[in-house]
């Protein structure tokens, strides 16, 4: 077969074991790979209501059929465990060298099982797999240790590590590459630092098996010489997705002290076009022409790498209207493999704490010095932030009062950087997003401006189902990078095309939703085989303050959600994707979907409608 | 007047700085408003006329204010 490998590296830590399992054909068609290969290892594997952060847990680096493959931004691979977060499925992709290395050492992915005693670190090269202490690293931060295991392994390895905020088991810890690309946003690098793996090195020797080589090189011409003449190409090289900043506080979207308000007052000072003022150098996945990394130099004058998500978070959403201090504080979670999102809610989470003497400690909005000492405990555990490391929804659990109101989170995760007081879809596409809030699945709010904020019709469910049939389903899946498509407008049949010259079978834009509504059903089995009888609709809400607390300034003024409408859109979305009014899937979708030995298996814990 | 504010890339793309003034003196469409919008490049943009969602086929009146916006995903 074309395409794949068909080959899974397993790596069990306990045992110092390392064996090549086969994957069938037909799996790899039904799921594809990334996302739905992963989701469809740890559905067939785990048992259960297993601590997710024992060796019981397992840890999937997983790449598609276009990883490495030449073509946009197919330099991606997903990184996926149960989440130590939310207790459900949780994934996460990076832009890294190591995912072109991964296929080219001949395999689709790697399964990480058990526990070693000692820190060790895995390199691989090609068939020969080597587990090495990594006593001398552990401790060290993520830049310094990819340093070292560079200056041992060559320039040119794929790497993939985690930092203290991973070993210390900070339940929102990433895995980290090059310097600040960073995946796995519930908790998967602490998974990794459960298992005592530093890190994984990976180099490649073969050539990615396709089925028409011509062809691939042909089309990712044709994508690539389309990505450069898009009216917006110019603009997205100099800011990237740092231009939202604009965008978000244009539109109230921008979080701005605890998803209180969507408007900041000092957006300028960490907008875009600041950024461009303190660039110095741009960064980027392999085989993209699109780079959007942007490195500047920050308050401690060394680099770091920004972009709109985490300047954001660490920006308006905590008060801090200094973008070389926002790059400060971004650099260290790099350094230190935190989420930058989470981080961001949780710093927000704790101010608001503070003002309503829920916590002692005093914090208060914007104070950077603070913050960077609290990311630091935070990363190490120490004093209150072993506390704050636990996420907003613990932390809430722990110092009660009403702060389950607002620990802006959805299942667990913490929420991105969009405020939702007048943007129901978004709302609805955060609260099902198969991993907890995130807006890698459904980035439906420039839509949704575009067509009205304050409806909330079934036109918007369908929206944002496509969506994540798109954005969650295929670029999840191929494993590639969605921005060509969505920022500068890359045609989606490239991608179909690119997988017929990659996998010599033609699929449909049609047939793929079906691929992605498949891998959506099947997560949604992992959580609720999770969660049991204790599953409700009431885990796809968003949280409390976007409905009761309305924005108190900006064009929006006086807006918030309302909650009986927006449970009128979940009832649709769940009709939409044949799931019962519990939001579980029907055993008769199920079938369709092809996953009856998935229906039989959840019927085990719940009650499935016909 | 109508008041024309735009960001991003479609703000450069206009030349426009951040807010611009154009005296109309009976009803317009915005796209005979703004004749730039009619090239290709605009085609996929968000319009909104005093917050609300319009088109290039939108008509404007004095003192309303168009908002141009690019459609980005933020990461």
């Amino acid at each position: 077969m074309k395409g794949w490998w068909g080959k899974v590296l397993r790596i069990n830590l306990s045992e110092n074991k390392v064996s090549v399992q086969k994957i069938e054909a037909e799996t790899l068609v039904k799921f594809i790979g990334g996302r739905g290969l992963a989701a469809k290892i740890l559905w067939d594997e785990l048992k259960p209501g297993i601590d997710p952060l024992s060796p019981e847990n397992k840890l999937i680096i997983a790449a598609g059929p276009l990883t490495g493959v030449v073509g946009p931004s197919t330099g991606k691979l997903v990184v996926a465990a149960k989440s130590p977060l939310t207790n459900g499925y949780g994934d996460g992709n990076i832009g890294t060298n190591a995912s072109v290395q991964l296929r080219k050492a001949g395999y689709d992915a790697i399964v990480v099982e058990g526990a070693s005693k000692k820190p060790v670190y895995i390199y691989i090269e090609d068939d020969k797999v080597d587990i090495i202490s990594a006593e001398g690293l552990w401790g060290r931060d993520t830049f310094e240790t990819e340093r070292l295991l560079k200056e041992v392994h060559g320039k040119d390895v794929g790497v993939l590590l985690i930092g203290p905020a991973g070993e210390n088991l900070v339940r929102y810890a990433t895995i980290i590459s090059q310097e600040g690309r960073s995946g796995g946003r519930p908790g998967i690098g602490a998974v990794m630092g459960s298992k005592k793996l530093k890190a994984i090195v990976i180099r490649g020797t073969k050539e990615i098996p396709v089925a028409d080589k011509n062809e691939v090189v042909k089309v990712a011409s044709e994508a690539y010489r389309e990505i450069k003449n898009a009216p917006a190409y110019n603009f997205w090289m100099r800011q990237g997705t740092m231009a939202t900043i604009e965008w978000s506080n244009t539109n109230s979207v921008l979080p701005t002290f605890n998803f209180r308000e969507g408007v900041f007052d000092f957006y300028r000072l960490i907008d875009g076009y600041s950024m461009e003022a303190m660039k110095v150098t741009q960064r980027g996945c392999p085989n993209c022409n699109m780079i959007c990394g942007n490195v500047v130099i920050d308050y401690e004058k060394e680099l770091s790498e920004l972009d709109y998500e985490n300047v954001a978070m660490l920006g308006s959403n905590i008060g801090l209207g200094h973008l070389g201090k926002v790059a400060t504080l971004n650099k260290l979670a790099d350094k230190y493999g935190i989420d930058t999102i989470s981080l961001g809610n949780v710093l927000a989470f704790a101010t608001e704490a503070s003002e309503k003497k829920l916590i002692d400690e005093k914090i208060e909005w914007g104070d950077f010095k603070k913050y960077k000492e609290l990311v630091e405990d935070i990363a190490f555990r120490r004093g209150l932030g072993d506390l704050l490391a636990e996420g907003t929804k613990r932390i809430s659990e722990k110092i009660k009062g009403d702060s389950w109101k607002w620990a802006m989170n959805v299942k667990g995760l913490e929420i991105s950087a969009y405020d939702c007081h007048a943007a129901p879809a978004m709302a609805l596409a955060y609260a099902t997003s198969p991993i907890g809030a995130h807006h890698k699945d459904a980035w439906v709010i420039a839509w949704e401006v575009k067509v009205g904020r304050t409806t909330y019709t079934k036109e918007k469910v369908e929206k944002v189902i496509e969506l994540q049939r798109i954005r969650g389903g295929i670029f999840e899946t191929l494993v590639a990078c969605r921005l060509p498509w969505i920022e500068l407008g890359l045609k989606l049949e490239y991608y179909m095309r690119l997988f017929k010259a990659a996998t010599g079978i033609d699929m449909t834009l049609n047939d793929y939703y079906k691929v992605a509504d498949r891998v959506y059903a099947l997560i949604r089995a992992f959580w609720v085989r999770e969660y049991g009888e204790k599953w409700s609709r009431e885990m796809d809400y968003p949280p409390a303050r976007w409905f009761e607390e309305p924005l108190t300034k900006g064009p929006l003024k006086g807006a918030h959600l309302d909650r009986e409408k927006y449970d009128t859109m979940l009832s649709w979305y769940y009709e939409i994707r044949g799931w019962d009014e519990r939001g579980i899937p029907r055993k008769s979708t199920l079938e369709e979907l092809g996953l009856s030995d998935v229906a039989r298996e959840l019927e085990k814990y719940v009650e499935l409608s016909k | 007047m109508v008041i024309i504010r735009a960001i991003g890339w479609v703000r450069e793309r206009l030349g426009i700085h951040d807010v611009a003034h154009k005296r109309i003196s009976k009803p317009q469409r915005i796209a005979d408003l703004i004749p730039e919008l009619r090239s290709p490049l605009f085609n996929n943009i968000i319009i909104l006329v005093n917050g609300r969602p319009a088109t290039k086929d939108t008509v404007v009146n004095d003192n309303d204010e168009i908002l141009l916006m690019p459609v980005t995903s933020g990461g």
